[in-house]
């Protein structure tokens, strides 16, 4: 007793607002631009002060939080099918939490005398992700195989031990540190240029492409894994790419625009209420859901609070919880098959 | 509202000096300060041998930096001050909220709170507050004449250059990853009003991460640091990387005026010297200074 949308119109309509959205995010902006005049700005390459703000502010920002989207999105959807929890999202296999703990770490420590710049911080949350999803692996691997729920509760594990962690610096630090730790906890996009959105690009672009085609053999996996296996599909294998893709995508995202929370989490379970939870169309949907929501939440960002700031983590959980809650409680029923 | 809290709060000093004064001639041995600026004072007033202890803002004279810090901005180590058995502990309003000041008080420290607002006028009662506690009035009256001396000078150069437009200032506060903004309502602005530049967002109280394309909208002539949190930052270079600074006119220009927070901020005993320096560097042939030092 489903009283569901149909996939493929869902799926067109979140298609066909994307284009909508990266306009109207482009016309949006503290230094204020006409919008009808942006297609010539662009077109004709008139220089001053407005074509270098939307090209090299306003332009490289849309991009990456469209890709950000997508990345959390995506990897969330293939984490839940693939846990079979409702609950799981790219925190549980440590990728967040350790990028957060080595974030917070250069903050704290290596902050005050780097000469890095710029790069230090992504490259080390980035290598904090991917250390702990590595570790989290290895740990969970039982005589060549990695049994779900042992990956679930290392997880869940090496969660608490970085948060331990992030604690202690929290603790070790000064005002302005603290300050740091926090403001990149909440994310934000405020500092993109296209030398990063092209960095962002190298971990991104393979994770997602990892991900991307698994609807089919996630489905089977639903089913558990002895059934998925009987069904013909290699469940380690599966696995491993599911992992790793999720690492990289996860990794290149939370590196670029700090810890977004939400987006990985609960764009899967609004398209699961709204169709249900075939992941043919689950994971090209959730795709182009997640950069939706992270667009407009990054918009608004940029917009609610000028000349500052609002964290866009924020906006994603003010955006996306009460939409979340509605569907939740008009689809009670269906929510337990989801 | 301002001017409220201020005489509320000279009201409490000198509540809590009279009473010191009443009582068989109250003079401190052992001080904790808890403040950059109060500590400078006491030093500049020759009081910086009573100073024992300090919290970690306070870092000039290079004496005060090497007096044990007590308190690290968010956290202060009741304890550990009253192990060291003050007879005062003495600092800035903002410093002295919590409930620490309760049991100081309890354990019969007297705590002396001074007023927090920034202006010549605080930062002189200030003095005055501090000299009379130590018994230092003279003192006081020499560094304020020579603050008086400085900022006379300082009105002087504002008429010379009043027909010119005051330069816009953005002020950032820079810390890995995050640049903010500081308000109209910060320390940094008013020094930066004293010294003759324009705020460049008016309208903007507080502490808030700045948006890069507000920057460029702000359209600010210099932008305004402290040094601690450029050199933490990897310096100009990467201040100017940063999306949306470089695009200002002050970006095009690299216009970037650095300066030691407690001389900027502090508005204590060199307050007349930092609002000169701060104008050479506004207004002077010498707008593009990457780097300066206190």
């Amino acid at each position: 007793m489903t009283r569901t949308v149909p996939y493929k119109l869902v799926f067109l309509i979140l298609l066909a607002a994307l284009p909508i959205a990266l306009c109207v995010a482009a016309g949006m902006g503290a230094y204020s631009i006409a919008p009808f005049r942006i297609p010539a700005i662009l077109w004709d390459r008139i220089e001053g002060e407005g074509y270098r703000v939307l090209l090299y502010i306003r332009l490289p920002r849309i991009f990456l939080a469209t890709l950000v989207g997508t990345a959390l999105a995506l990897s969330g959807a293939a984490l839940q099918s693939m846990f079979r929890n409702p609950l799981a999202d790219s925190g549980l296999i440590g990728v967040s939490s350790g990028a957060a703990l080595a974030a917070s770490a250069w903050i704290a420590l290596a902050g005050a005398d780097s000469r890095i710049g710029l790069w230090g911080l992504p490259t080390a949350a980035f290598a904090g992700g991917l250390a702990t999803v590595w570790l989290v692996w290895r740990m969970a691997r039982t005589n060549g195989a990695t049994p779900t729920a042992t990956l679930l509760l290392t997880g869940i594990a090496l969660n608490a031990i970085a948060g331990a962690g992030i604690g202690l610096l929290i603790y070790c630090s000064d005002e302005e540190e603290l300050r740091g730790i926090t403001f990149w906890q909440l994310g934000g996009l405020n500092g993109t240029t296209w030398p990063l959105v092209w960095a962002a690009l190298i971990p991104l672009v393979p994770g997602l492409v990892l991900l991307a085609p698994l609807g089919r053999a996630l489905n089977a996996l639903a089913l558990g894994d002895r059934e998925a296996y009987h069904l013909g599909v290699h469940v380690a294998a599966i696995q491993r790419r599911i992992v790793l893709g999720s690492a990289l995508a996860v990794g290149g995202a939370v590196a670029a625009a700090g810890g977004v929370g939400f987006v990985g989490l609960v764009v899967p379970h609004m398209f699961r209420l709204l169709c249900g939870a075939d992941n043919r169309w689950l994971l090209p949907s959730t795709a182009v859901g997640g950069a939706l929501l992270l667009l407009g939440a990054d918009t608004a960002s940029r917009t609610l609070a000028q000349p500052a700031e609002l964290p866009v983590g924020i906006l994603t959980a003010l955006a996306g919880g009460p939409f979340f809650l509605w569907l939740l409680l008009r689809h009670k029923r269906e929510a337990f098959h989801a | 509202m301002k001017k409220l809290r201020m005489a509320v709060c000279t009201a409490i000093v000198l509540m809590a000096i009279g009473s010191a004064a009443n009582a068989e001639e109250f003079s401190p041995k052992r001080i904790v300060s808890l403040d950059g600026g109060t500590t400078e004072t006491l030093f500049a007033l020759g009081a910086g041998g009573l100073v024992v202890a300090r919290d970690e803002g306070s870092t000039y004279p290079p004496e005060a930096a090497k007096l044990p810090a007590i308190s690290t901005g968010h956290q202060l180590n009741v304890e550990a001050i009253l192990a060291l058995k003050p007879d005062v502990v003495v600092g800035r309003n903002r410093s002295m909220s919590g409930p620490g000041m309760h049991i100081l008080e309890q354990a019969h420290v007297r705590v002396v709170r001074l007023p927090d607002d920034p202006g010549i006028e605080v930062a002189q009662l200030r003095i005055k507050n501090l000299a009379s506690l130590i018994g230092k009035e003279e003192d006081a009256k020499k560094i304020i004449e020579s603050m008086q001396t400085d900022l006379d000078r300082l009105e002087e150069k504002k008429k010379a250059v009043s027909g010119e437009a005051a330069p816009r200032v953005l002020i950032v506060y820079l810390r890995p990853g995050v640049v903010m903004m500081m308000g109209e309502d910060s320390n940094a602005a008013a020094m930066t009003r004293l010294a003759g530049g324009r705020f460049a967002v008016p309208g903007m109280k507080g502490y808030k991460e700045l948006n890069a394309e507000a920057a460029v909208a702000a359209q600010p002539d210099v932008i305004l640091c402290y040094t601690e949190g450029l050199e933490a930052t990897g310096g100009a270079d990467a201040l100017w990387n940063r999306p949306g600074l470089a695009e200002t006119p002050a970006g095009r220009a690299r216009c970037l005026i650095a300066m030691d927070d407690l001389l900027l901020a502090g508005f204590g005993p060199r307050t007349g010297d930092a609002a000169l320096q701060l104008f050479d560097r506004l207004h002077g042939q010498g707008t593009t200074v990457a780097k300066a030092h206190p």
